[in-house]
């Protein structure tokens, strides 16, 4: 700290922060509560006071949100630059002490945003807006945000050589993490009725609801706990993920860090799958009507509840995916041992991170994904009560559907099919040149140019109205998950043409795949 | 003791190191010598367990460095050829911070140890960043000793240093080895190594071209020895009598009066030989051993090639 904070150059940035904020937060206050002095109620002006309040933490978690991530982002890039990595690695140092250092030394200056901004909040307290609790807890809130935004900016910067593409693609995520945990928050706070009842603290990982989160209360097996405990629960558990998997990139083979980010993986993967489906009572319900109506056209109620459920399991498992899959479907040349190609398919190597432990794990993680899924339908109350839906609907939208049915089945095979093609055409490109970043580029590219961009195209093509079975439509490889209900039996047609392009992949990748391995035996 | 065994590092389909084996005792001072790229730095990498070897091993003190890397890492320093050093840091506070993850106890006092034996006690309270060359060398030299390692791994050490900072740190790893420290020197100047060094390993491609004393590995080029011979007397006559002695190999003329042997046998057949050359009325004004050096091996084994 004493370093950090040596010379001019941190109380120049504070006092730049000091007036920016100042000015920004005066003329908020002047349009939220200047006209109005003197000529409104007081509950008018407490009123005004209030949107005064959240506008000073939407402009605190924009700051938070620009200087946080960019923190991390620059830690351990500026200390390969320097080359001191190799200086403290050859000491006895684990990567996650080490990084669990630099996330502290970087959060500090989160805190001291937040410190700094605490009397521009005071002022909201002192005439009305809100309490000192409420703006105690919404603040360390923020300070947990503010840790999540350093911890992504730690894991793009044990990705990157330089500065500048560090920062990029530490914004880039945060902008996917704030977009997911917003639709997340979105998703849960609204139930059967479409309108607004309470934030899931499960799902709040957004700045967008830290005020809701503050003061609401939520049951937990009959328990009312506060809101705010469970949601700093979920940030540190994603920030423990985020850091490991920080840990796996600059740990060396056969790492501790290695296995614990593959077990975390599996844990935290089949947690989320398990929760979601558990809470998938109301939602169901919603979409089918209690008594199961047919609104999905030439299905019956059951076979819709199946194609729910499938498209529930496929889009989780997509996102998944694109996270997992790439990152996988590669080896080749790199300073460390692992990424030599070792073997296909060693079940002993599935916690390792060598390549011959990758396939063992994806499938491992798929179907752990996929059971905890299953067994989650068959309790879709959740942890929580019932968002008042009636028992009987429960009952029977648990009785109804079967993991089994051919429906549901369908979406698992084509989900499996994309994860296998995905995963053997980066293999195979690795297999041409055993270069690392070819085999996960090309990996990432079937994600993005054989199915996302297609589904893109045709979306455009096909137009809101004609999204059928029958139209151009049903050439998107995907339509059984967006579109109207009848092209859900295209998924099966879909599934056996992924799968055999996976098959073929597999057929190719092979010989090239065992040439690099007695090449490197 | 420092066992290094058939130690292999491959990255794809380049091998940057091929079976390197050899063994240490407490004090060696142990000269690397290859061309750039030769695979020193990744031997080096290896040891210090920042890399993991493809096959074959290393133990100090019977520990393992694939078994027990942290136990290795709080007996070793590593001083890359790069100095790694932090901005805004005082001297004091840069030594502090290593010896913290050290865990050293009484860090002041053992930090007053380090700057003194590296001749840094003035610059303690200077910034890093202001302090000279060959100073901030010794800086990274006293960050490798605040935890009394056994064995210091110095990667080209004397790189970029001036005559009189090269000498110091000579001077200063010379004393480390009498401390009965095993320090292992990678480094291109080659009569420098010579001079401090008691043992020496040739590394080209990988591999391991020769490894011993210095003595031993210069002789292991030269089995026979090399006398030049001057003369001012009949000098037709002379080497009619060189070339007829029983141990002379070769003799060759090298300019006037002059004749540079190829002799074998050991010194006492030297000894003789000038005898014999006296005796026979030659007039020798000079009798000389033309010693081979740690360069000539290296140029004799070497070809200059890397992978």
């Amino acid at each position: 700290m004493r370093v950090q904070l040596r010379g001019s150059r941190a109380v120049v940035l504070f006092t730049i922060y000091l007036v920016v904020m100042t000015f920004v937060l005066l003329m908020i206050y002047d349009n939220s509560l200047g006209s109005a002095y003197g000529q409104t109620s007081l509950a008018t002006a407490q009123s005004r006071l209030q949107t005064f309040y959240y506008s000073t933490l939407a402009s605190l978690a924009i700051v938070i949100t620009l200087v946080a991530p960019s923190m991390g982002a620059f830690a351990i890039v500026s200390e390969k630059q320097r080359r001191s990595l190799d200086l403290v690695f050859s000491a006895p140092t684990e990567p996650k002490y080490y990084l669990v250092g630099k996330l502290i030394s970087s959060y500090r200056f989160v805190w001291l945003l937040l410190v700094l901004s605490l009397p521009f909040c005071a002022v909201s307290v002192t005439l009305g807006g809100t309490t000192w609790t409420q703006l105690l807890i919404t603040f360390i809130l923020y300070s947990m945000y503010g840790l999540v935004c350093v911890s992504f900016g730690l894991l793009m910067s044990t990705l990157c050589n330089k500065v500048l593409p560090a920062i990029i693609w530490t914004y880039a995520a945060l902008g996917c993490f704030l977009l997911v945990t917003g639709w997340l928050v979105a998703a849960s706070s609204f139930g059967p009725s479409g309108s607004f009842s309470q934030v899931n603290p499960v799902f709040s990982l957004n700045p967008v609801c830290y005020s809701f989160v503050a003061d609401q209360k939520w049951p937990v097996f009959g328990y009312e706990i506060p809101s705010w405990i469970l949601s700093i629960l979920m940030h540190l558990i994603v920030v423990k993920f985020v850091v490991l998997s920080a840990g796996s990139m600059i740990a060396p083979g056969n790492s501790k860090e290695i296995f614990g980010l593959r077990v975390h993986s599996l844990v935290y993967s089949s947690a989320i799958f398990l929760l979601v489906s558990m809470s998938m009572g109301p939602f169901l319900v919603s979409a089918m009507g209690s008594s199961l109506a047919t609104t999905f056209g030439s299905l019956s109620g059951a076979q819709g509840l199946q194609v729910l459920h499938g498209r529930t399991l496929f889009t989780m498992l997509f996102v998944l995916g694109i996270i997992v899959v790439p990152y996988l479907a590669g080896f080749g040349f790199n300073d460390l041992r692992r990424h030599r190609p070792d073997g296909l398919f060693n079940v002993r190597e599935t916690f390792t991170g060598r390549p011959s432990g990758h396939l063992p794990f994806l499938s491992l993680l798929f179907g752990l994904s996929t059971l905890a899924y299953c067994i989650g339908s068959k309790f879709p109350f959740g942890p929580t009560p019932l968002l008042g839906l009636s028992s009987s609907a429960m009952t029977t939208i648990v009785m109804e559907f079967s993991p089994f049915s051919p429906y549901f089945l369908m979406y698992v095979l084509l989900i499996f099919s994309i994860w296998l093609a995905a995963f053997f055409s980066g293999w195979y490109a690795s297999s041409k040149k055993p270069i690392l970043s070819r085999g996960r580029t090309i990996s990432l590219f079937f994600f993005v140019l054989g199915i996302i961009l297609p589904t893109a195209v045709f979306l455009i093509l096909a137009g809101d109205e004609s999204r059928t079975a029958t139209g151009v439509w049903s050439l998107n490889p995907i339509a059984g998950v967006l579109c109207d209900i009848h092209a859900a039996k295209m998924t099966g047609i879909h599934s056996v043409i992924v799968l055999c392009i996976a098959v073929l992949l597999i057929t190719i990748t092979i010989p090239q795949f065992n040439k690099q391995v007695s090449r490197n035996s | 003791m420092l066992e290094v065994k058939n130690l292999h590092k491959t990255f794809g389909g380049f091998t940057a190191v091929q079976n390197i084996s050899f063994t240490l005792k407490p004090g060696d001072i142990f000269g690397f010598i290859g061309s750039n790229g030769a695979g020193k730095t990744t031997t080096i990498r290896m040891i210090s367990t920042l890399l993991e070897p493809t096959s074959g091993t290393a133990t100090l003190n019977g520990v393992d460095i694939l078994e027990n890397p942290m136990q290795i890492r709080r007996m070793i320093g590593y001083m890359p050829d790069f100095f790694g050093l932090y901005d805004d840091v005082k001297v004091w506070e840069y030594l502090d911070f290593f010896a913290s993850i050290y865990g050293v106890q009484k860090r002041d006092k053992v930090i007053d140890e380090v700057l003194e034996l590296t001749d840094l006690s003035v610059k303690k309270h200077s910034f890093v960043q202001s302090l000279s060359r060959g100073m901030q060398q010794r800086l990274c030299l006293a960050r490798c000793l605040v935890h009394d390692p056994k064995l210091l791994l110095l990667d080209e050490p004397a790189s970029g240093l001036d005559p009189r900072a090269r000498a110091e740190l000579k001077e200063l790893i010379a004393e480390l080895g009498r401390m009965g420290k095993i320090v292992i020197v990678s480094s291109h100047i080659l009569p420098e190594l010579s001079d401090f060094c008691n043992c020496v390993g040739i590394i080209e491609r990988g591999e391991l071209l020769a490894f011993g004393d210095v003595a031993s590995v210069v002789r292991s080029i030269r089995p026979t020895k090399l006398v030049r011979v001057q003369c001012i007397s009949d000098l037709q006559k002379l080497e009619s009598m060189i070339t007829k002695t029983k141990n002379v190999q070769k003799c060759e003329a090298v300019g006037t009066g002059e004749f540079l042997v190829e002799l074998t046998g050991d010194e006492s057949d030297q000894a003789q030989f000038l005898k014999s050359m006296v005796d026979d009325g030659h007039q020798i004004i000079n009798f000389s051993e033309d010693q081979a050096n740690l360069e000539d091996v290296f140029l004799k084994l070497t070809t200059g090639a890397v992978n």
